[in-house]
């Protein structure tokens, strides 16, 4: 749908944002930082082993600058930060961008599928609940989405692995690819990827489907009662064309913001679904870095998902102004 | 509840399931599945940070001069050739002459020469690369390489461990990796994948990280007929109840350090089965003995004495694990057996506490002395369930007998700073030994403000012990020494010593030729194969 602007007025608010978000990002890295030197111990101190000496644990403090002043060490993270450079990864030994392009993949990948999964079950749901508003299939919606919603990520994906992989045999027990994936056609690897996707995307999604199906519901019940509902009625048309095409069009307004914000929804509870389901996503990534005081890869992950926020919350907007009139020429 | 769920939906029969005759003589070929916790750190053991896969994928990577067998229980461990083929030692034992075994190439063809050994040695101890063994060459002078199959290794002492410190790590392919100097190695983990050369039984394939790590067959491996497999892939699976399912769903043929409460599902199952071996791991509280509670000897022996360690073992363990009682554990040739640990004898340690004027005084159940409670904060790791269940069990014990200890657990790093600074009163953790049996680590008082003796052990008698103990040349006086030693740690109590845990591994039926022991699970991988 195209957005009409007074000249400048999109482009303005976009660079208004960005300009924003900027600004916050680095405030949100730079008390990561702090926090990150407040937390005890470093990498050196993981390693408890009898044979490694004190000497060995302090050169390798010495190799990632883990012995310069904080002050100091922040000002050498922001400089090769703001010179694109995101550093090396203590663990791995090689560049932090390198670690995170391995796992960024995977988890926007699981990421977009839930976001689907999410959207549409959400859409469904809500719709056939508004629909049949007060009654029996309302109800056992309402209570289902609410169940979902409420469930714990974590607690959802271990059912759901035992009971659908290890018990009906329907999907892959976790991971990305079987183990001779490499050894299949392309359409073969492709169905084999999906195949391991499902249950995930599923889990993710469908947490966060049943509290976009209770918004939607709701939505759709305000605008149901609405004037031009009424007026739509009183010219012949059919039901289902008011739902779908006038009614569900308002109530969908605020939730493009909901599309939005669940993005970082998404990427931190993916942290969870991807230990369970052995995904070799961002949210591993971070979780074992924070363990291992990878402090490199825990703040480029966390720039990553503060970007993703950013980006996410701009959609929203933008979306919103594509959908109701009234923000775009206030834009 | 969830475990539960997993191995009901994951412990019956597979329908159809028929038990055919297993064959006896190796069948080669085949793809065995690994399940392991968490991934490779790279390709090159010199970046590596001392995780156990680590070493073990070296192993299946790299060559060492000499395999070190696990025959440790009735004397030193011994050494087989590798890629030293004879060995001799100067009169004055510090000079070492050794042959190479000729013909050895490298997977690209390459021969491996005296000159890999010299230079893996020098970038071993490169503090540009900072391998984090490094420390463990300081008794090595010089090695040359007097020709391409013959190498001079100067020691600065004759102590008993310097083959095994000579042995520690890989030998490197110098003619690829010196291509990217010294002082990029650190920020350059995926070059060495890119230019990987291996000498052992496998080499990497692909590796799609935190996802799955796949080893194919090196022909040019020096074993003619090994590895019997093709294939081995690494699955990486960091829930371990996830792991346990895929061992019994028959996805994965091996998993290590599987829990010992899922031991018996293990052996139940028609398609698996358990191997166990002892470990080199020893669990311990240790105190911090600078704090005014546990500075005295006796003190620490009444704390000994009220715990219930066959309790812990018996239910913890469900019996897969022995009482500790010495730092050296008992599946080792030095392991002091007598007067083994000591007793669970409760009454006998608050007779203990009251010689030292601890007396509850106001009747609130904890003792007292000077208006001091005997009270103090147990550390544990909150990532170690076992560990924190035993903490609370000891605590009980320990309520008993009108001590308090208030469990908590830390995040392991956050933990282990705190023992450094010496910001503790006493922690359960465990330490895993190698087979040097060098005490110095914790129980010397030169490794106070610089080691692992977190609680700031202190006995003049033990450190000369332990120097003598390390300089050695004779294994008879060596034993006679951590005899000694063990005897004044088993009275003196700096640590009280809890479990000594085996190692248990879950295995398929079809997966044959595993051996695991102390030394690795993994442990000579290339002669794993398959029974179907």
């Amino acid at each position: 749908m195209a957005v009409k602007l007074a000249p400048g007025g999109l482009a303005g608010l976009v660079a208004r944002r960005l300009g924003a978000a900027a600004l916050l990002l680095l405030l949100v890295l730079s008390l990561l930082f702090a926090l990150l030197q407040l937390a005890p111990g470093d990498p050196a101190d993981r390693l408890l082993d009898p044979r490694i000496g004190s000497q060995q644990r302090q050169a390798l403090r010495l190799a990632y600058g883990l012995d310069r002043p904080p002050h100091e060490q922040y000002l050498r993270w922001l400089a090769a930060m703001l010179r694109g450079d995101l550093g090396v990864s203590i663990g791995q030994s090689r560049p932090v961008a390198e670690v995170l392009g391995d796992h960024l993949g995977p988890t926007l990948l699981l990421a977009a599928a839930a976001l689907l999964v999410q959207n549409v079950t959400g859409l469904l749901l809500g719709v056939a609940a508004a629909r049949r508003a007060g009654r029996r299939t309302d109800h056992l919606i309402r209570t289902g989405s609410a169940l979902l919603y409420s469930l714990p990520t974590f607690w959802l994906a271990l059912i759901a692995l035992a009971v659908f992989s290890y018990h009906l045999g329907l999907f892959p027990p976790g991971h990305m690819r079987s183990v001779g994936a490499g050894e299949l056609s392309p359409a073969g690897r492709l169905l084999d990827l999906l195949h391991h996707l499902a249950l995930p995307a599923l889990v993710l999604g469908l947490a966060a489907g049943g509290a976009t199906a209770r918004f939607v519901r709701n939505g759709l019940l305000d605008n149901l009662g609405a004037d031009f509902v009424r007026t739509a009625r009183a010219k012949g048309l059919t039901r289902r064309r008011i739902v779908w095409l006038h009614a569900l069009r308002n109530a969908a307004t605020p939730l493009a913001q909901i599309i939005g914000l669940s993005l970082p929804f998404l990427l931190s509870g993916a942290l969870i679904v991807e230990v369970v389901f052995s995904w070799p996503g961002v949210g591993r990534l971070t979780y074992d870095s924070v363990m291992q005081r990878d402090y490199p890869v825990v703040l480029a992950t966390t720039a990553l998902s503060g970007l993703l926020v950013i980006v996410g919350s701009l959609l929203a907007d933008l979306l919103q102004m594509a959908l109701d009139p009234r923000l775009r020429d206030g834009a | 509840m969830l475990a539960a769920l997993l191995s009901a939906v994951s412990c019956g029969e597979p329908a159809g399931t028929e038990r055919h005759a297993v064959p006896t003589t190796p069948i080669a070929g085949g793809t065995a599945v690994v399940a392991v916790a968490s991934d490779m750190t790279g390709v090159n053991p010199l970046l590596n940070n001392a995780e156990s896969f680590d070493e073990s994928l070296a192993d299946a990577l790299f060559l060492q001069l000499f395999e070190e067998q696990p025959d440790f229980a009735d004397g030193p461990a011994t050494f087989a050739p590798e890629l030293a083929t004879t060995w001799q030692w100067s009169d004055d034992e510090r000079t070492l002459s050794i042959e190479l075994r000729p013909g050895v190439v490298w997977s690209d063809g390459a021969p491996i020469t005296a000159d890999d050994v010299v230079w893996t040695w020098r970038q071993q101890i490169d503090e540009r690369i900072r391998w984090v063994y490094g420390d463990v060459k300081d008794s090595i002078v010089d090695i040359e390489a007097v020709d391409a199959t013959h190498l001079r290794v100067r020691f600065a002492s004759a102590s008993t461990n310097r083959l095994a410190e000579l042995n520690q790590g890989h030998v490197l392919p110098r003619h690829r990796w010196q291509e990217l100097p010294a002082e990029r190695w650190r920020d350059s983990g995926g070059w060495f994948r890119d230019n990987q050369v291996v000498s052992g039984p496998f080499r990497l394939t692909s590796w799609q990280p935190d996802q799955q790590i796949v080893l194919d067959r090196n022909p040019t491996y020096l074993r003619d007929g090994f590895p019997r497999l093709d294939r081995v892939v690494f699955r990486i699976v960091p829930e371990p109840n996830n792991r346990l399912a895929q061992l019994l769903a028959g996805s994965v043929d091996f998993v290590a350090q599987v829990p010992a409460a899922a031991a018996s599902r293990i052996e139940d199952h028609p398609d698996t089965r358990l191997e166990s071996s002892g470990a080199r791991q020893y669990n311990f509280i240790h105190w911090n003995v600078e704090n005014p509670l546990f500075a005295a000897i006796a003190t620490r022996q009444a704390l000994a004495l009220a715990t219930d360690r066959q309790k812990i073992v018996d239910t913890l363990w469900y019996g897969y694990a022995g009482i500790a009682s010495s730092p050296i554990v008992s599946t080792v040739w030095a392991h002091r057996a007598d007067p083994g640990p000591w007793p669970h004898d409760p009454a006998r340690a608050a007779a203990l506490l009251a010689t030292q004027g601890w007396q509850d005084e106001d009747g609130d159940g904890t003792l007292e002395r000077d208006g001091r409670r005997f009270s103090f904060e147990l550390l544990t790791n909150a990532d170690n369930r076992l560990r924190t269940d035993a903490a609370v069990m000891i605590q009980e014990d320990l309520r008993r007998i009108g001590v308090e200890a208030r469990v908590r657990r830390l995040e392991y790093t956050t933990m282990v700073a705190k023992l450094g600074e010496h910001d503790f009163e006493a922690v359960l953790s465990a330490f895993g030994m190698d087979t040097s049996l060098d005490l110095t680590y914790a129980f010397h008082s030169g490794s106070i403000g610089d080691g692992l003796n977190f609680g700031g052990y202190s006995n003049p008698e033990v450190d000369r012990l332990i120097e003598a103990a390390r300089s050695s040349r004779d294994t008879a006086e060596q034993g006679r020494i951590l005899w000694q030693i063990q005897g004044i740690l088993h009275l003196e109590q700096p640590l009280m010593f809890l479990w000594e845990p085996q190692q248990l591994n879950g295995v398929s039926r079809r997966l044959r030729g595993v051996q695991p022991n102390p030394l690795s699970s993994l442990f000579r991988i290339e002669e794993w194969w398959l029974s179907s």
